[in-house]
């Protein structure tokens, strides 16, 4: 069962390709993580799942329904996208009780309060917007995004600006939710985020996808090319290492990405006669690695060559 | 059906409940009736510093006229008969020899004083002021002055001189000045309406028309809608402008159709609009009933106000909503809808032809010119002879069409541009989208 089906899609902005022929399967219940760089197509492929835009080709289905031409945004989603803002001069409780009354929900005074005191808003109900930090604001967004239960919740970037516990409080809300049977697309620069909170994950590079799966089948296709060590010795003792294809210092260890072919033994030995080995260990790539592997400025080079 | 509520619902609480509207509601009457007020109060509020007035007269027989006349004035007319107050500044007349020689010195030596302000102004009269006007063949008289928009003592010089000069001149002709007068007294045409037949068949005589009573329930009307236009268009382009500048525009077009944002929009400004006119039609009737005019407001006109008023809002508003939503400041704004003032303000270009004519064929082609219809349709039913009823229906279906037009092409326009950023769009770029979508 799929909560969102695209099958060839294609969005063009006059010359500018922006999606091209993208087909993705999001499961109902799953989260699913966007990535990609700045401008790679991720809100458009977004704004189309929720009828904001409609492909020049292509067909969608969002909860069983074909949206593909349709204008009406549906009750049964939540959107919050990247760019949000919200009436400055209203109090809370009526933005809240707007945003709900246009899903459908009328008189949920109570459900607002419960939110309100989830995201440790609950004495701001009766102030103007205009009084509330960004970071509220971003949290009464956020509540307006899900009060009204939505099967499927569609965050653009629902973490930037937010500090380490406001994440967690949205975090933790939003797995809730999952928890709860809804089906959350979010799309994120914070590649942490995603490997922690995602079920899949999907990767938008130039308007195409470049990945899509569980975190552990995109490992698997990258393979297990990597080493972390920490090894204590004279000079630069890794760019001595043959069969190394690049080196990340990341300050208390390094991590090594192995040419193809290269066997890992045979670096920790040649590393064990020049250095005392203090860790060494064969790792999956991370989703950053993976990402700056696609879409890094050594991609871009190829790409263009 | 239900979002469009929720939309409006929101936009008639916002609106009504912020300050601005409260002040724009006190400031418009003002704005449009304030220099009538301002006239009515200032009324009377004159300088009364006396006017000396130098006479410079070569013919040596009009100053003494002059003086007495001026004399006259000043015990008869600068005084209120009932409260005795000075309303009207005194004329003092200061008779000054010509010289014959040197006429331009003692010309700009009068000069001199007015602007030391010991004189407010000087006339000269010609040697053959009294003379026919062929013989002379030049203005008899000259006024100087260094205040030209001052016209009261030069109006009264006119009329007093131009009297001395008749009745010399009726005198050289023998004519008694009597026998004149009286000839030319005019008669008064009262100005009446039509008789007509009441229902128990008896002709009833035709009244007389007062014009005020007239004119001022169509003026009045015009000057209502056109001030609800105005208070209304403009809040709908800056809530859009908001929408995209506080970036709330794509927010809620995740719970809410473009289109059935701007029709929300656009009818809760109609109903903002209408409150307006209940509120100013309210406190019109108090006034009117006040000062004893109470029968003249048009109640029976109300039902067509109100399909013209909001038929109106909509055609013009749609079109300010859609030029919002392309532009992502007030300034580009304002830019992109100088055009779409034009047509709201075509009325006022033929209102008084209008009024003077109301039955006349251009009248009647204009006011079925949709951007036209509701203000000249209005006006024209307001004023005798109302048209065939045939019209006002005309008028309506062709204003509703183009509405819908209207509506439908800002829509188109409206739902590209809420999320377009960057620099504001070409025409031919925005007919672009209401082509493709």
């Amino acid at each position: 069962m799929h909560s969102v089906q695209i099958e060839g899609i294609t969005k063009r902005f006059g010359d500018t390709v922006a999606v091209s022929e993208l087909s993705l399967q999001v499961p109902t219940g799953s989260v699913y993580g966007f990535i990609g760089p700045n401008g790679s197509g991720k809100t458009t492929t977004l704004r189309m799942i929720m009828r904001i835009l409609h492909p020049d080709q292509g067909r969608i289905r969002v909860l069983g329904e074909d949206v593909t031409d349709q204008g009406a945004a549906s009750d049964k989603i939540g959107y919050l996208p990247e760019e949000r803002g919200l009436y400055r001069k209203m109090v809370v409780n009526e933005l809240l009780q707007f945003y709900a009354e246009l899903k459908g929900l009328r008189r949920c005074q109570d459900e607002i309060d419960r939110w309100l005191k989830r995201l440790d808003l609950a004495d701001y109900g009766k102030k103007k917007v205009e009084t509330l930090s960004k970071g509220m604001s971003q949290k009464v967004q956020f509540i307006a995004t899900v009060l009204h239960k939505p099967e499927l919740i569609i965050l653009d970037e629902p973490f930037s600006g937010l500090d380490p516990v406001n994440m967690e409080v949205l975090r933790d809300a939003i797995l809730d939710m999952k928890r709860g049977g809804a089906t959350v697309i979010f799309s994120t620069h914070d590649m942490g985020v995603a490997e922690k909170m995602c079920d899949y994950v999907f990767m938008i590079f130039k308007g195409r996808k470049v990945l899509d799966g569980t975190m552990e089948s995109i490992q698997d296709q990258y393979g297990a090319d990597t080493i972390r060590v920490r090894a204590r010795g004279n000079g630069d003792i890794f760019g001595r290492l043959s069969g190394i294809d690049k080196i990340n210092d990341y300050g208390k260890f390094q991590e090594l990405r192995l040419t193809n072919g290269t066997d890992s033994q045979s670096v920790l030995k040649e590393l064990a006669g020049a250095a005392r080995v203090e860790l060494f260990e064969i790792a999956r790539p991370s989703l950053h690695d993976i990402f700056v592997r696609i879409a890094g400025p050594q991609a871009r080079e190829i790409n263009h060559a | 059906m239900r979002k469009v509520w929720v939309v409006a619902s929101r936009e008639y609480r916002t609106t009504i409940k912020s300050k601005t509207f409260v002040i724009v509601m006190g400031l418009m009457p003002i704005f449009m009736f304030g220099s009538i007020v301002a006239d009515r109060v200032m009324r009377g509020r004159v300088d009364v510093t006396t006017k000396k007035i130098a006479v410079v007269d070569h013919s040596g027989k009009l100053f003494e006229a002059l003086r007495d006349s001026a004399e006259s004035r000043n015990e008869e007319e600068v005084l209120d008969s009932e409260t005795n107050r000075q309303i009207e500044p005194k004329f003092e007349l200061l008779e000054i020899r010509p010289v014959e020689d040197g006429r331009d010195d003692q010309l700009f030596e009068l000069s001199e004083r007015i602007r030391r302000k010991e004189l407010f102004a000087f006339i000269e009269v010609g040697r053959d002021i009294l003379g026919s006007p062929a013989a002379s063949g030049r203005p008899g008289i000259h006024y100087y002055s260094n205040q030209p928009t001052y016209r009261d003592v030069y109006r009264w010089l006119a009329r007093v001189i131009n009297a001395q000069v008749q009745s010399a001149r009726l005198a050289e002709a023998h004519i008694d000045k009597a026998v004149v007068q009286k000839a030319m007294m005019s008669v008064s045409v009262e100005n009446l309406g039509l008789f007509a037949r009441n229902d128990s068949g008896e002709i009833v005589q035709a009244e007389e028309i007062d014009e005020a009573r007239t004119m001022i329930p169509a003026l009045g009307m015009i000057m209502l809608m056109w001030m609800s236009l105005v208070i209304t268009v403009q809040p709908l382009l800056n809530c859009v402008l908001e929408e995209k500048m506080q970036r709330i525009a794509e927010v809620l077009l995740g719970s809410v159709g473009p289109f059935e944002l701007m029709a929300g929009k656009l009818l809760g400004y109609v109903l903002v609009s209408l409150t307006m006119v209940a509120v100013y039609m309210c406190g019109g009737y108090f006034v009117a009933d006040h000062f004893g005019y109470a029968d003249i407001v048009p109640f029976h006109l109300m039902g067509w106000f109100v399909v013209f008023q909001s038929l109106a809002i909509l055609m013009f508003g749609s079109m300010f909503l859609a030029a919002g939503s392309c532009c992502n400041d007030l300034r580009e704004a304002q830019n992109l809808v100088l055009p779409i003032w034009l047509p709201m303000i075509i009325p006022f270009f033929f209102l008084s032809t209008v009024m003077e004519h109301p039955d006349s064929l251009f009248a009647t082609a204009l006011s079925l010119f949709p951007p036209a219809t509701p203000m000249l349709m209005l006006l024209r039913m307001s004023l005798p002879p109302a048209p065939a009823l045939w019209q006002p229906i005309v008028g309506a279906i062709g204003t509703l069409v183009t509405t819908v037009v209207c509506v439908w092409l800002a829509g188109r326009v409206f739902r590209v541009g809420l999320l377009l950023s960057g620099k504001p769009p070409k025409f031919s770029q925005m007919l672009r989208w209401v082509v493709s979508g």
